[in-house]
């Protein structure tokens, strides 16, 4: 394991989902998205790294997002992508209601989408509260409970609902309070999936692309 | 305007059309509120005290040093690494691999632990790894002719030459100062909320200001190696003058794009410090006193200015001419009169060049710190880096808001191969933004998202055929490839300098404005283009040192008396 800092983190994510095929705006949303679960002792970087690798089986970037009809998110095709979704849920904000119920189905690697969730929850001033089979999560930006140890397992889950409550209907404990951490750590085999996927984004180097385009003469003694 | 001054007592801020050309941009200078300024001055005010707690370097210049800045709250040490390095591996490009020096600025005082787990990482640099007990991560080579000619002179026990010192101006020069996260460093979030680093950059300075301290004590220390007992100490006032070099590339360039809210703030801070100076109505005899002497400090200090680049060389030789009319209207000038301070700006705006014109912008902020001072301290960010989409907003508003920002680049064919002759992208070799031409390299499958005006006439092709009565949210859901566009675009919004009005792909761009305008923001002086797109600069040159502050003037130092 190797100890990173929250900025490299998230902009190697950044770089890693825009190498994957995400367009800059989405490849932003990945490094929102593990910047927070990052800074909350989440395991984010791993579980990107697996949806990268799902990503990458498709045909194009566009097949994991939702299509949106009623506050049901349904896959366009073989899944939903988590990040792809929390922006889509971010993006309504100001269509969400404590009355709102959102149903949504093959939602791969949950974990992305909870700072989504955990923010349009603290923008209405409620808890978003996300059901799966076998799971559920209460969060907001301040507090997370989980009913299950391993927060991480909802990324198996692949169907469910999310609906909003009030705050005093939830009554968190201090010990539901979500950690601040500045550091990460990551795994070689992980940063270097990452690694890769952010490889794509480089241009391969050339000596004349390296005079010419970074700009710097031959010699630099003076 | 007169007139009108008496009635509003007060001027505007220059317009973002006028300020935000990068031509301006890149004729910037340093002042007041500059970031190294910023920091010369709250290291007087708050009397910092400085120690040398280690300089374990050896006869051939090799070992390390541990230079330590203690201010009311806590203290920061730099851990400074001396190398011997060979002529032929020194390299400012950042794909160097060996430096003469290297160092780190370390959160605290570091115990022998600490300095030996540095001491494994910090000389590779890029290819080390520090921790979040440090702060920066930077990088300097020797001025090799310099360096040898000030060795042999003190070893002798004589004085370099004075000509000499002024025609480099540095003994070293740093070709990359890391910080924010880079390299395993401490993010700029763990820090942001102290006190002396609310103003930008403030750790990237101190590890420069105290690099120039080491840079001084080691060059007496290989004449005190070389010459033994006849060896002499270098004249302080020959030290004061020198400052630190510094050699920037392209890196540095994307970083004002990619920070529009930061950037956004910068220069309302400047454009809010000139508005208000220009609108003080009485001239006290102390500030016009000020103002003339820093003029005629600046006008002698510029003659040193030199630079191989024609088109900078060109920039300067107008600057000269245009302070020498400036310093002849000065003259008939009664600066007694109301306003005076808006006249003469209004003068040097009907008759000089641009870059006499920013001179002038800066240095009429400098007698009213009173006034400005506190700017400083709203020049940080604490935006997040990537901002909430709006998804409620109806396209016909985005449209607005786009028409509205991006007028300036009504005027621009995005069809013709002029305008989008360059692309930015990173290389694969160190990581490093780089600049090429589009359509005579393969590198436009690996743009960076560096050309907004670009993407935002493509948005504004699209949104041609979309309902406007759509929300961004609907829309997005189909297109989410114009996100970063619109998000641009509603950050905008609120920041009115925070796009440069400029095509950032075109075939006339020139880097090096990106580059100075940056630059003269952290204080940077001697602007030195090697090319179109690096640039050598000097930091710090005649501050004062760690020892001299408590009695030197912190203050005016960017202006050698």
């Amino acid at each position: 394991m190797i100890d990173y800092s929250l900025n490299e983190t998230a902009s190697r994510a950044r770089l890693a989902a825009k190498g994957a095929g995400y367009p800059w705006g989405l490849a932003d949303e990945v490094y929102r998205s593990v910047y927070w679960l990052a800074h909350h002792n989440l395991p984010a970087p791993a579980i990107l790294a697996d949806l990268l690798t799902e990503i990458d089986k498709l045909n194009k970037i566009t097949d994991a997002m939702p299509v949106i009809a009623d506050d049901h998110y349904k896959a366009s095709n073989e899944f939903i992508c988590p990040v792809m979704f929390g922006c889509a849920l971010a993006d309504r904000v100001s269509d969400l209601r404590e009355s709102t119920a959102i149903s949504f189905d093959r939602l791969r690697f949950a974990l992305l989408s909870l700072p989504f969730v955990a923010e349009v929850a603290s923008a209405i001033e409620r808890v978003g509260v996300l059901e799966f089979d076998s799971h559920c999560v209460y969060l907001d930006n301040r507090f997370l409970r989980s009913s299950s140890s391993d927060i991480a397992s909802i990324t198996n889950a692949v169907s469910g609902k999310l609906h909003f409550v009030r705050q005093s209907d939830i009554e968190f404990q201090s010990t539901e309070q979500l950690t601040v951490k500045n550091r990460v750590n990551i795994s070689t085999d992980v940063w270097g999936s990452l690694d890769e996927w952010a490889h794509r984004t480089y241009a391969p180097a050339t000596e004349a692309s390296r005079l010419s385009g970074a700009g710097a003469g031959v010699l630099d003694n003076d | 305007m007169q007139q009108e001054l008496k009635q509003s007592t007060k001027v505007s801020r220059r317009p973002s059309e006028q300020v935000m050309r990068l031509s301006r941009l890149g004729s910037f200078h340093q002042s007041r509120l500059s970031f190294m300024r910023v920091l010369t001055r709250r290291l007087k005010q708050e009397q910092w005290s400085f120690k040398q707690h280690a300089f374990r370097i050896d006869s051939s210049g090799v070992g390390y040093a541990v230079y330590t800045a203690t201010g009311p709250q806590r203290c920061y040490s730099l851990v400074a690494f001396a190398h011997d390095l060979p002529d032929e591996l020194r390299s400012d490009r950042v794909i160097a691999e060996q430096w003469d020096t290297t160092y780190t600025l370390f959160d605290g005082i570091p115990t022998e632990v600490d300095i030996d787990r540095l001491a494994a990482n910090v000389p590779l640099q890029e290819a080390g790894r520090i921790t979040g007990t440090e702060l920066t991560l930077s990088r300097a080579n020797r001025s090799v002719r310099l360096w040898k000619h000030v060795v042999d002179s003190l070893a002798k026990g004589v004085q370099p030459d004075q000509a000499q010192i002024d025609s480099v101006g540095y003994l070293m020069r740093t070709t990359a100062v890391y910080g924010s996260g880079k390299f395993g460093a401490a993010d700029r979030q763990s820090i942001a909320q102290r006190e002396e680093c609310k103003s930008p950059f403030q750790v990237e300075m101190l590890s420069v200001y105290l690099i120039r301290t080491f840079v001084r004590d080691l060059v007496q220390h290989m004449a005190q190696v070389k010459g033994g007992e006849s060896s002499v100490k270098l004249d302080p006032a020959i030290a004061r003058s020198l400052g630190i070099g510094n050699s920037t590339g392209l890196g540095m360039a994307p970083f004002i794009l990619n920070h529009p809210a930061l950037f956004n703030n910068w220069i309302v801070a400047k454009e809010e410090a000139l508005a208000q100076v220009r609108s003080v109505q009485h001239a006290s005899d102390t500030e016009i006193a000020l103002f003339k002497n820093l003029f005629d400090r600046a006008q002698r200090s510029m003659v040193h200015w030199r630079t191989d680049h024609a088109l900078q060389q060109s920039k300067i030789d107008t600057l000269h001419t245009d302070l020498e009319l400036a310093a002849e209207f000065f003259t008939s000038l009664n600066f007694k009169t109301d306003f005076v301070w808006n006249t003469l700006f209004e003068w040097a705006e009907g008759q000089l060049d641009l870059e006499a014109q920013e001179f002038i912008a800066s240095l009429l902020i400098e007698p009213y710190g009173h006034l400005v001072d506190g700017f400083a301290h709203c020049m940080g960010s604490d935006s997040p880096v990537v901002a909430t989409i709006r998804g409620n907003m109806l396209l016909s508003e985005l449209k607005d808001l786009l028409d509205s920002q991006y007028a300036w680049a009504d005027h621009i064919n995005w069809s013709g191969q002029s305008s989008t002759a360059r692309a930015w992208y990173v290389s694969e070799e160190k990581l490093e933004p780089r600049l090429g031409e589009r359509f005579e390299e393969p590198i436009e499958p690996y743009e960076q998202p560096l050309a907004p005006a670009r993407d935002a006439a493509k948005l504004r092709a699209q949104l041609e055929h979309a309902n406007s009565a759509q929300s961004v949210a609907e829309f997005l859901l189909e297109h989410p490839e114009y996100r970063h566009t619109v998000r641009r675009i509603q950050t905008l919004k609120s920041l009115p300098y925070g796009e440069i009005q400029d095509n950032t792909i075109s075939e006339d761009l020139m880097p090096i404005d990106m580059l100075r305008c940056k630059l003269s923001f952290f204080g940077a002086i001697h602007f030195d283009p090697r090319s179109d797109r690096w640039v050598r600069i000097r930091m710090f040159g005649n501050a004062p040192y760690p020892e001299e502050l408590a009695s030197a003037d912190a203050e005016f130092w960017s202006y050698p008396e």
